[in-house]
């Protein structure tokens, strides 16, 4: 039993603990090349898989940039850096990074005297939301059956976000695109506000006090923050792009970085809006539409995704008015019918639990008790993409353009999956994390929102409604 | 604050553990089926195969148009059928619960969602599935039990 509470106690310890305050790390984040380290590798990969999908094969799993982007990047992105480390991908990621160092006018020192380039404007306050992200990703999701398998599709995305990034720096200050653009990035914010690590300040007095805020307007070592967030008042970590210009800028080293519990921020009421509450269900339906077109037995629904196909390999205008339906299927169920159901759950809970809050803002509040199962649906939706499909990762490192090459010896390794007959068990294993989180989170905010004796009762709609969603996922991978 | 995640931890232990015994136990029923499926880009037809534990399986297999690959995860099942023949595999549906149908041969764009199940009944059950909607219960109760009181 010793070694039992030794664990628990290095566990409450490590739990605790400041990242920055162990030396190395403070060191490294402190350095001003930190972040151009980075990025450069990262922008040389995207660079060469964008190529890759220009000139190499046109069969999506013989070419680079549909296995390491669509396989390997998205099971890292989405099982891994957002669940335990937040926007860490913000941090690498490629997409801004020319237009950021041609808006600093320097890619890693600051300049004496230094002004920002570029036009510099402030972003319009009526896209002060993800509304424009949350429709990007949906025009994404709209052709993602072409997106994910055609390599030419994937590079024209990819190199056209770099140069939407890039021209929206130059016009707009600091990281607009990113904040409010990005379709990946309005899903990652979301989702980080469940992961297991935070960038908070040590002590908010002194930041309220202080009245130079070097965070936000920047230092001698410092630009200030990028992402329009303040760290004193930060308390979720939807828009912390965790690129520690904060720590360089802070003169009382106030900024923290911790590791915590998962789904804490799910329950603060700041910062929420409906912008966000339908990313929720816009991640949730889509988790839904996808498992079925890509992972069920229903030929028919692929058939209506499967949109411009000419055999072999060819494009051709084909298959428009089934895809029509699917397009239906799309922005109808993530947009309307999910948000609406949810809806009349929610006027349900304020019957039962008497609230005077109104059914609309307790649709806003627990829509974010949803995060957590979502997250979980596109993990599980994520698993046999490494586990059945690893080998034509490890082919295309080899043969990256599919044109033949062996370069590791690795191009001729057999497709097979491994252990292929416990992906279910293990898809209904994270689902069932999913829905722990997500009762507990709402559990909290119904303990909040309601009278105490009406708690759970005023929170019950909300309870079959996650359950209902989770037998649905269940059924999709074990009925 | 350790005791609900050990809890969970638990629950999914004797979960995996009863499911184990189900899937162990000595196969009854027995009989052979026939099943005809086509093989096209990218579906199989019909994309859901339900049989019970402990038939013998004769897949009937052909290509409507171009090469693919016929994979069952877990049954060890991997062949080739080329447009114009058809592809006799027998097996025995030993193990309950839901298996992937897979293509393994690149037929084109969307070849890595070409998908089917196949579903094997225990006595009439669906037992995985069952036990997984008993977990599902549990472990959402889970977090409204320790904030009671
Ligand atoms: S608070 Fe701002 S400066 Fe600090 S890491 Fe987050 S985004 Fe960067
Ligand atoms: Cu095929």
């Amino acid at each position: 039993m010793a070694s039992v509470s030794g664990i628990k106690s290095f566990f409450g310890r490590l739990m605790s603990m400041d990242l920055l305050s162990i030396p190395v790390v403070r060191r490294l984040v402190m350095h001003r090349a930190f972040q151009w380290a980075v990025m450069v590798p990262n922008l040389i990969i995207f660079w060469f898989l964008i190529t890759a999908g220009f000139i190499g094969s046109p069969v999506g799993n013989m070419n680079i940039s549909i296995t390491f982007v669509w396989m390997l990047w998205w099971f890292a992105l989405i099982a891994i850096l957002v669940p335990f480390f937040g926007r860490a991908w913000c941090t690498i990621c490629p997409l801004p990074a020319l237009g950021e160092w041609l808006q600093r006018g320097s890619m890693v020192r600051k300049p004496d005297a230094w002004r920002p380039r570029g036009l510099n404007r402030r972003w319009p306050r009526r896209l002060n939301n993800i509304w424009l992200q949350n429709i990007g990703f949906l025009v994404l999701a709209s052709f993602s059956a072409l997106l994910v398998t055609r390599p030419i599709v994937t590079a024209i995305v990819l190199a056209g976000l770099i140069l939407v990034a890039t021209i929206v720096m130059l016009v707009y200050s600091k990281r607009a695109f990113c904040r409010y653009l990005c379709p990946v990035g309005g899903f990652i914010g979301l989702f980080s506000n469940f992961s297991s690590i935070e960038l908070r300040v040590k002590d908010g007095e002194l930041c309220k006090n202080h009245i130079d805020k070097e965070c936000i307007r920047g230092s001698d070592t410092s630009f200030g923050c990028p992402w329009y967030e303040y760290p004193g008042s930060l308390v979720r970590n939807a828009y912390c792009g965790l690129c520690f210009e904060c720590v360089k800028a802070c003169p009382f080293n106030n900024i923290r970085l911790n590791l915590r519990g998962f789904g804490r921020d799910l329950i603060v009421s700041r910062g929420k809006g409906f912008d966000e509450a339908w990313k929720v269900f816009i991640m949730l339906a889509l988790a839904g539409v996808y498992i079925v077109t890509m992972q069920g037995p229903w030929g028919w629904i692929r058939d209506l995704a499967n949109v411009f196909y000419k055999p072999p390999y060819g494009f051709a205008l084909a298959g428009i008015d089934g895809y029509l339906i699917y397009l239906g299927l799309v922005w109808g169920s993530t947009l309307l019918i999910i948000p609406g159901l949810f809806y009349i759950f929610s006027i349900a809970s304020k019957y039962l639990s008497k609230t005077d809050a109104s059914a609309s803002e307790l649709f806003k509040t627990f829509s974010y008790m949803l995060v957590p199962l979502t997250l979980m649906a596109w993990i599980a939706f994520s698993i046999p993409i490494l586990q059945v499909n690893w080998a034509y990762i490890v082919n295309t490192l080899s043969d990256p353009f599919g044109w033949g090459w062996n370069l590791f010896g690795t191009r001729d390794i057999h497709w097979s999956p491994i252990l292929p007959s416990l992906i279910p068990y293990e898809q209904v294993a994270v689902i069932l994390v999913g829905v722990f989180y997500s009762i507990k989170v709402g559990y909290e905010m119904a303990r909040e929102k309601f009278m105490e004796d009406r708690a759970l009762l005023g929170y019950s709609p909300y309870l079959i409604f996650t359950f209902l969603a989770a037998i649905f996922f269940i059924w999709l991978f074990m009925g | 604050m350790a005791r609900l995640p050990s809890l969970l931890l638990y629950t999914i232990i004797v979960f995996t553990m009863i499911i184990a015994v189900f899937q162990a136990s000595p196969v009854y029923g027995a009989g052979e089926r026939v099943v005809y499926i086509d093989l096209s880009q990218f579906k199989f037809e019909p994309g859901r195969i339900v049989v019970n534990r402990g038939e013998t399986v004769v897949f009937k297999l052909r290509s409507l148009d171009v090469t693919h690959g016929f994979y069952i995860d877990g049954y060890g099942v991997d062949t080739v059928v080329r447009p114009g023949e058809v592809v006799t595999i027998t097996i025995t549906a030993y193990q309950a619960g839901k298996f992937k149908i897979r293509c393994s041969v690149t037929c084109g764009p969307l070849h890595p969602f070409m998908v089917g199940d196949f579903v094997v009944l225990d006595g009439g059950l669906n037992t995985p599935f069952i036990l997984s909607l008993f977990a599902l219960g549990l472990v959402g109760l889970l977090p409204l039990i320790r904030f009671r009181g």
